[in-house]
């Protein structure tokens, strides 16, 4: 147990809270103005489905809005097959409670790869109903906004 | 929580239960008597406040200076949401955004406010009373509530009498500028 009737004690929490303050102040991060671009492009559109099933959530998103959503091919990813091979797809982030996979600035070619050879779906229990993708989309018919 | 139930402008606040740990942890180290003592002067329900701005982004102070990121969804369940319940334009919140991105944490306006809080004794009418005696000017630094006090006043959305330099996130939650949607 620590003694506070000693003052050593107290000399030692104030010189840490100096130091982690004073680390603090000499690591303030300058972020690229990039990222205020990415927040307030409006020619994107986010969507978060709560399912393991890709289909499921390419119809629940066509629900919400007309964009267009072209899927021509297939992704072997273990055991589950995977449409998504819309050109429009611009990120895409498989998440659970546990962790999130972020592909972005990839061709499709290069999601299917790191799909492949991703631990993440392998070792993930699918039935977990806290799994969920995150869609970004640009749009393509901009006719019926949200 | 769906990413886009949220609203450019709805504001994230962190409960404190959320972040309990911390609380257990200063019990086990330094006693009972300590932890009882900060979590009377401490007397919040929430401990933190983050501005959503749009496209899956938030914006933040955080020690290491304001910033924006995009909200996990884990991140996203261990919030409540505040919206506004006046129309923010989005012109506006880009104006301040734009205005307020990368200025570094302010320590000691946590600090001043955190004495405030401390000899104020959770009382608000004295927390008010010393806080009117403290004339800041609007300064280059900010903590986390005062930065989204700072942006949404710039939106025409004015949280409580207290300057946004004072606003804690409590404040954010018990205004009648906002409803909890989640």
């Amino acid at each position: 147990m620590i003694d506070f009737a000693d003052w050593k004690t107290w000399l030692v929490i104030l010189m840490s809270v100096v130091t982690i303050i004073g680390w603090q102040i000499y690591n303030q991060d300058k972020q690229s103005s990039e990222v205020l671009e990415q927040a307030f492009r409006d020619d994107y559109v986010v969507f978060t489905v709560f399912t393991t099933d890709f289909e499921e959530a390419v119809q629940k998103i066509d629900k919400v809005v007309e964009y267009e959503f072209v899927i021509d091919d297939k992704i072997l990813v273990g055991k589950y097959i995977l449409d998504l091979k819309n050109k429009n797809i611009v990120e895409l982030i498989l998440g659970s409670a546990k962790r999130e996979l972020v592909l972005t600035g990839m061709s499709l070619k290069e999601i299917e790869e790191q799909l492949e050879k991703s631990v993440f779906l392998k070792d993930y229990d699918i039935v977990d109903s806290q799994f969920y993708w995150i869609i970004r989309i640009k749009k393509v018919n901009t006719g019926s906004e949200e | 929580m769906r990413m886009e139930e949220l609203k450019a402008g709805d504001v994230l606040l962190l409960p404190k239960e959320h972040v309990e740990g911390v609380y257990r942890f200063i019990e086990d180290n330094f006693g009972n008597r300590v932890a009882d003592i900060l979590t009377r002067i401490e007397n919040h329900d929430y401990i933190h406040a983050e501005l959503y701005i749009g496209n899956g982004y938030a914006i933040g102070a955080w020690f290491n200076g304001v910033h924006i990121y995009k909200i996990p969804v884990q991140h996203l369940a261990l919030f409540h949401v505040y919206r506004p319940v006046r129309d923010i334009k989005m012109e506006d919140l880009k104006k301040s955004v734009v205005k307020h991105f990368n200025l570094p944490y302010a320590f000691d306006q946590l600090l001043l406010t955190g004495v405030i809080k401390a000899i104020s004794l959770g009382t608000e009418a004295l927390y008010n009373t010393f806080t009117s005696y403290f004339d800041l000017p609007s300064t280059d630094r900010v903590i986390c509530s005062e930065l989204v006090a700072q942006i949404l006043r710039d939106c025409g959305v004015y949280i409580s009498t207290l300057e946004p330099e004072f606003v804690t996130p409590d404040n954010i939650a018990q205004s009648k500028e906002f409803v909890r949607i989640i």
